[in-house]
């Protein structure tokens, strides 16, 4: 992939959590700027400095192949489930669901149903080089649709002095009114960016180390001015629709300020948006169904190129299906699933990827420390759903991580010696 | 507190337009040249 399609595909794939960001921009107000963008530009351009040129030269297809590296088939293995998780596009499905069901009145599970068959479609007919030639279409019409969005906005409802009276005061501060525990929450599921398969993906596909570095710095430049537009969008929705259902308050808003001529062009530019992310993540879902659980841990290496391809293409339908499945029974919001998913997957990936890109893999802590880190996050949410009282105050990521750490040094120190790989 | 955002706001948007426009254009010279 040279410089301009390696900026296109990672910008538009990136963002398809639109719908979330107004929605969390209409609760939190311009903290969410920071927790959905500040921390993001940050481990961006972490992951450009110490992983992008590596990844490259690396040729690890796949994330659970450099854990695999890093840390052994066992880890490897486990990295394949909890990567498959993450990828689920629930979020985005959900998202597709409810825009067209803005758009058009049909029920939701029927809404949902037609845009995901749409986006599959594509992805089935075309492979990869379909995902990234509409990933740059899509590209175009949601960044000129939220920038629009914004200015008829500006236009129609005023700037500051239609804002300032009609927002909650927290709402114009940095950190608003959130408290340590979530703003380090939001910090550590940034720092996710470490461990994203679609990062990945798009670093091994990028032509050379170069083009994979200076890509990602010229895409945080663009999600910069998008995240502005969007944030400020959710902001303008809250002012405009105070009692909106936050999740549709970003849409209402804009065919409200949009005159007839332009709603369209929006409304493709937000399906576009959303479309974009979730046939990239149906692609690397299946991908991680064909390359690392059937071709690797099944261990068929006979397996035909062409059949590999076809398992991909069975991959597709079954992760958009469950993902379907999944949003329709799903009925919170997009912050929770986002938190909830974030978090599982930071604490079982990041400290051993961590630990292992700083050269110490000590054998049997990686493992150790996936797991303990996962089911310390899942045990305390679960606690916390169940409405245990010390549990309520703890953020589960933050104890997660924790103990991911200690499993991972407990681990490492209890073997006087190993040999290094 | 009154500060009137919204000309950043404005500058923002239309660079955001104008930055879109410009990397399409480079992607399509960029494909075409091959």
């Amino acid at each position: 992939m040279t410089l301009p399609l390696f900026v296109g595909s990672l910008v538009s794939t990136w963002y398809g959590g639109l719908l979330g960001v107004t929605e969390i921009a209409f609760t939190d107000g311009v903290a969410s700027w920071l927790t959905q963008g500040g921390f993001w530009y940050a481990s961006y351009l972490l992951f450009a400095a110490l992983l992008a040129a590596r990844i490259t030269r690396s040729r690890q297809l796949t994330l659970p192949d450099q854990v695999g590296l890093l840390h052994g088939e066992a880890a490897r293995r486990l990295a394949t489930w909890v990567n498959f998780v993450n990828v689920l596009p629930v979020a985005y499905v959900l998202a597709l669901g409810l825009l067209i069901q803005l758009v058009s009145g049909l029920p939701l599970w029927l809404a949902t149903g037609l845009g995901t068959a749409v986006a599959v479609s594509y992805s089935l007919a075309g492979g990869f080089r379909a995902v990234v030639y509409t990933d740059l279409l899509q590209f175009a019409l949601m960044c000129i649709a939220v920038a629009v969005v914004m200015l008829a906005a500006l236009l129609r409802l005023g700037g500051g002095g239609f804002l300032e009276p009609r927002l909650p005061a927290t709402h114009l501060r940095a950190t608003g009114a959130l408290g340590p525990q979530e703003l380090a929450v939001w910090a550590l599921i940034a720092l996710s960016t470490l461990i994203d398969p679609n990062f990945y993906h798009r670093c091994y596909a990028a032509r050379s180390p170069r083009v994979a570095v200076g890509g990602i710095a010229l895409a945080v430049g663009f999600w910069m001015l998008f995240d502005v537009c969007q944030v400020f969008g959710g902001l303008y929705a809250r002012a405009a629709l105070p009692h909106a259902d936050p999740r549709k308050a970003y849409l209402m808003l804009a065919f409200d300020v949009l005159p007839a001529e332009l709603r369209g062009l929006v409304a493709v530019g937000l399906l576009a948006t959303v479309m974009s992310t979730i046939d990239s993540y149906c692609f690397v879902g299946a991908m991680s169904l064909s390359h690392d659980l059937f071709a690797r841990t099944l261990r068929r290496r006979a397996a035909s190129h062409t059949g590999l391809v076809r398992l991909t293409r069975i991959g597709i339908i079954a992760v958009a299906g469950v993902a379907m499945a999944l949003a329709l029974l799903f009925s919170g919001s997009f912050k929770t699933l986002w938190k909830t998913f974030g978090s599982l997957n930071t604490s079982a990936l990041l400290v051993p990827m961590l630990f292992g890109l700083a050269g110490w893999t000590p054998p049997g802590a990686g493992v150790a420390s996936m797991v303990t880190g996962a089911a310390v996050t899942g045990a305390c949410a679960t606690l916390r759903l169940l409405g245990a009282r010390w549990a309520v105050s703890l953020e589960p990521l933050l104890a997660g991580i924790a103990a991911s750490v200690a499993a991972y040094l407990i681990v490492a120190l209890r073997r006087p010696r190993y040999e290094p790989r | 507190m009154s500060w009137d955002w919204t000309a950043w706001l404005g500058a923002a948007a239309i660079a955001l337009i104008v930055a879109t426009i410009a990397i399409v254009i480079w992607v399509v010279r960029d494909l075409r040249r091959r």
